[in-house]
């Protein structure tokens, strides 16, 4: 370009970067494809992920996008559903971080590192949660017969909804229900008037194991666990499926938590304005109970429809 | 405004691109998934195939209003070019001369054709602008982006609808200052059959208007005697003839004309928003991002094309206020409000982002077109610095073509038949897009990959819960051969075997569901891209045991 000022034509060997740039890019190109591990390196993990893999301290995979790769190379014994799928992490005393392509999972990645392996692309790093809490019990581990009783209230009448192990398991698919289990307390009025462990998507459209306790459109539900080791306080979450109803289903729940005659709170869950809230935490302070062993009461009611409504509470120290 | 002349080697050349093109289609398509649209636009073939038997059997009675609305009525919220086009690809060379032992092939042939078409006219088009080197940049650079590349090879309205606004640009750029009956009468025609393409072409007329204002300041500024009439005769025909052609061609709009033509237009200014990931957030409801367009633009176009194309557009502008002739203020005009306009939905955060890159398909064609124009300039200033060194000088241009080429067609290659998964260098590939929270899939087209899979390990007569595959997608798998026969594909994953999960954030409750009813996290196959998990299967454990 001869009219092209001269300090400008100064620049031209910039002109250069132009080829450069298409064989920096395929370069890259050629590199990022090959830098994460595929299914084979994954599953070369498996020896040493079962080997530090301890029950109870969930593992998790950095970044979250490769997890599905781990679920398929290391299998159940390294996710057990109700790990994957835990209401938070802090009654968690360590977890197992699995990272490629240097990623930290980001939710613990302020916590200590007991240990630390590399194993080909991989780093293994066992973190101690700062401070944990210590979970005495965990209700969505309890729901069986023995340690559970369910009955449908009304008034003073009572319906007792009773234990099945081979109830027709079924799920609405996307636009649909969350899944049914198998085995569930089944109460009278209806197949889909049941207690049973599920998951539901959260508000980041992650899972999270609960109890299914949708009440019926009067009266309510009532889940009774028998001699439970109380702690300081009742930690829970409570919500409904984020996708089904984060454009508002209009409903209100109220979870009413006792001990024999004393009432330990209520919780009550209800749309924000724009739709469902989703998976929402509560504390609840069990006073002079704190160290006893009693039964506690979950009463659950509700105006409106589509209260589908699914909890998890722990009893903590 | 000066003609110019191809010779005829232009036209072989343009001919071989093209072919050479349709061939990497064709022999490729085999190992790519259907997607959901395309059971969709097959269900429609399969409608319009009925109605070319009953155009045989009762001869001009197949035009009545019965008949029409009988087999026009499937999606007829799009129009009936590509859908025609794909039952009378199917009827010829499935059917009749089994020139495709695949329907699906014989489905998808019209799609490929529209892209083979485009590369041809980007060659034109290029050629008679910058010359044929620029020419062929521009038609190779829009072959080798790897979600073209993706997309033309689809029974879809998304690349015929680009090569429609392509081939109705350069017949309208060639007819600009023209009064020849037959030149504006080759662009009325083009511009229907744009319009009965896809709804993309509604806003081609605005563009025009644009355009002749943009030509018009350009010549008033440099003083420059007008280019043709004042309002060009072609513009005229684009108005006039566009919407008599898209009535002749387009049967469902012979009947309640008005009240269809106005549902056309209602169906797609008020369309349904679907959920989309960005950026770590899934949208599903305004406010959409206005940056959504541009970003994904610069993740998914080898960068190498966007600098030679930005490149392109300065030294345009540029030769706009000093010494472009009037055949580059009309052609290289075109090409930049036809990029501006394919782009502008996407500055309103009402428009619907669902479909990824498809929806701005339109502008790629034009933005090769000044890739071509950077490279003409690039290569220039290459031959220059090597002035001193003839050889050097010589290879100058080939050298520039190869390595503004290899990485785009390295790219497309190797992101087939994941073309929704790939991410270009510049965002981290497709982990790094992974990572940033982009889009991995849609459609549910991945199922083509877990096909021997799910063939594998599915026992006698299983059912296979298809999620976000289409079940007419998934039927035409089957009758392909490309799954076996006896396998069914349900919606219920209760009365399932194997369950498939495409990966969309929204859509991991499906997952869930999965997990509670088949007691397991744990998926037995998957399909990766670049060490990205992008859909993968479950198979009962109970299943798993009998084995």
């Amino acid at each position: 370009m001869a009219d092209w000022p001269p300090r400008v034509r100064r620049l031209h060997l910039l002109w250069l970067l132009v080829p450069a740039l298409g064989l920096l890019e395929l370069g890259l190109h050629v590199a990022f494809s090959r830098r994460a591990p595929g299914i084979e390196a994954w599953r070369s993990l498996a020896g040493v992920a079962l080997a530090l893999k301890r029950p109870g301290e969930p593992v998790v995979v950095a970044p979250e996008w490769a997890e599905p790769l781990a679920r398929l190379a290391l299998g159940d014994r390294i996710f057990p559903l109700a790990e994957l799928a835990r209401a938070d992490d802090r009654s968690v005393p360590r977890v197992l971080e699995i990272a490629e392509l240097g990623a930290r999972a980001p939710r613990v990645s302020g916590w200590p590192v007991v240990s630390e392996t590399r194993n080909g692309p991989f780093v293994l790093r066992v973190l101690q949660n700062p401070s944990p809490l210590h979970a005495r019990y965990r209700f969505v581990d309890h729901v069986r017969p023995g340690e559970l009783t369910v009955a449908l209230v009304r008034g003073d009448v009572e319906k007792s909804c009773e234990f099945t192990d081979h109830a027709r398991a079924v799920a609405g698919g996307l636009h649909g229900q969350v899944a049914a289990p198998s085995e569930r307390f089944q109460c009278p009025g209806g197949e889909a008037l049941f207690v049973g462990v599920t998951v539901i998507d959260d508000q980041g459209y992650r899972p999270r194991r609960c109890i299914w306790a949708d009440p019926p459109a009067q009266g309510a539900l009532r889940l009774r666990f028998t001699a439970v080791p109380l702690g300081t306080r009742l930690r829970g979450f409570a919500g409904r499926s984020y996708f089904l109803y984060r454009d508002g289903g209009s409903a209100k729940v109220a979870l009413t938590v006792s001990s024999g005659p004393t009432q330990l709170g209520v919780v009550r869950h209800a749309d924000a304005p724009g739709g469902e809230t989703g998976w929402l935490g509560f504390d609840l302070a069990t006073g002079a109970l704190a160290g006893q062993t009693a039964d506690v009461d979950f009463e659950i009611r509700a105006d409106g429809f589509q209260k589908n409504f699914c909890f998890a509470v722990e009893a903590v120290d | 405004m000066t003609r110019f002349r191809y010779e005829r080697r232009d036209f072989a050349v343009a001919a071989l691109l093209a072919l050479a093109y349709l061939v990497v289609l064709v022999a490729s398509t085999k190992t790519l998934g259907y997607m959901r649209d395309e059971g969709f636009y097959v269900f429609c073939a399969r409608a319009l195939e009925a109605w070319f038997e009953r155009i045989d059997a009762q001869g001009f009675a197949a035009f009545g209003r019965e008949s029409i609305d009988r087999y026009f009525d499937p999606v007829h919220e799009h129009p009936a070019l590509m859908k025609l086009l794909f039952a009378a690809s199917h009827r010829l060379f499935h059917e009749r001369f089994h020139l495709f032992s695949e329907s699906g092939d014989a489905y998808r042939l019209p799609g490929m054709v529209m892209a083979s078409m485009t590369v041809a006219v980007l060659y034109l088009w290029g050629t008679q602008a910058m010359g044929r080197a620029a020419g062929a940049v521009a038609a190779l650079s829009f072959a080798c982006m790897p979600r073209v590349f993706f997309h033309a090879h689809l029974a879809c309205l998304d690349v015929a609808v680009a090569a429609m606004w392509l081939l109705t640009s350069f017949l309208y750029q060639r007819a600009f200052d023209e009064r020849r009956f037959r030149a504006l009468v080759a662009v009325g025609i083009a511009y229907g059959l744009f319009l009965n393409t896809k709804h993309n072409a509604w806003m081609f007329p605005f563009a025009l208007v644009l355009h002749l204002g943009l030509v018009r300041a350009i010549e008033r500024l440099r003083k420059l005697p007008r280019t043709g009439p004042l309002v060009p005769w072609a513009l005229g025909a684009v108005v006039v003839l566009g919407p008599l052609v898209l009535f002749l061609t387009w049967p469902w709009l012979w009947f309640d004309t008005g009240e269809r033509v106005l549902g056309w237009f209602k169906f797609h200014l008020g369309h349904d928003y679907y959920n989309m990931e960005f950026l770590g957030e899934t949208y599903w409801k305004p406010p959409m991002p206005r940056l959504y367009a541009w970003v994904m633009t610069l993740a998914t176009v080898p960068l190498v094309t966007l600098v030679l194309a930005a490149i392109g557009v300065f030294d345009t502008l540029r030769a706009f206020r000093r010494d472009a002739d009037s055949a580059r203020v009309v052609g290289d005009g075109l090409w930049l409000v036809g990029i501006a306009v394919s782009y502008a939905p996407w500055w309103s955060s009402d428009t619907p982002i669902f479909g990824g890159t498809k929806h701005w398909l339109t502008a790629y064609p034009l933005l090769c077109l000044l890739a071509g124009r950077g490279f003409a300039l690039t290569a220039a200033q290459l031959r220059a610095l090597a002035s001193a060194r003839p050889r050097a000088a010589r290879l100058a241009t080939g050298a520039l073509a190869t390595t503004s080429l290899a990485g785009p067609l390295v790219m497309a290659l190797h992101a087939h038949p994941y073309g929704l998964s790939f991410y270009a260098p510049l965002v981290g590939g497709a982990p790094g897009a992974a990572s940033l929270g982009l889009n991995r899939t849609f459609w549910g087209y991945t199922t083509g990959v877990l096909a021997p899979a799910i063939d594998e390990r599915a026992p006698p007569g299983a059912g296979v819960y298809v999620h976000d595959t289409a079940l007419q997608s998934w039927e035409l798998m089957r009758a392909d051969g490309r799954l076996r026969a006896d396998l069914t594909g349900t919606l219920a994953i209760q009365s399932s075997n194997l369950a498939l999960y495409h990966h969309e954030p929204h859509m991991r409750r499906v997952e869930f569901e999965t997990w509670v009813l088949y007691g397991t996290v744990a998926p037995v196959a998957m399909g990766v891209y670049d060490g990205v998990p992008i859909a993968w299967l479950y198979e009962r454990p109970a299943q798993r045991g009998t084995e």
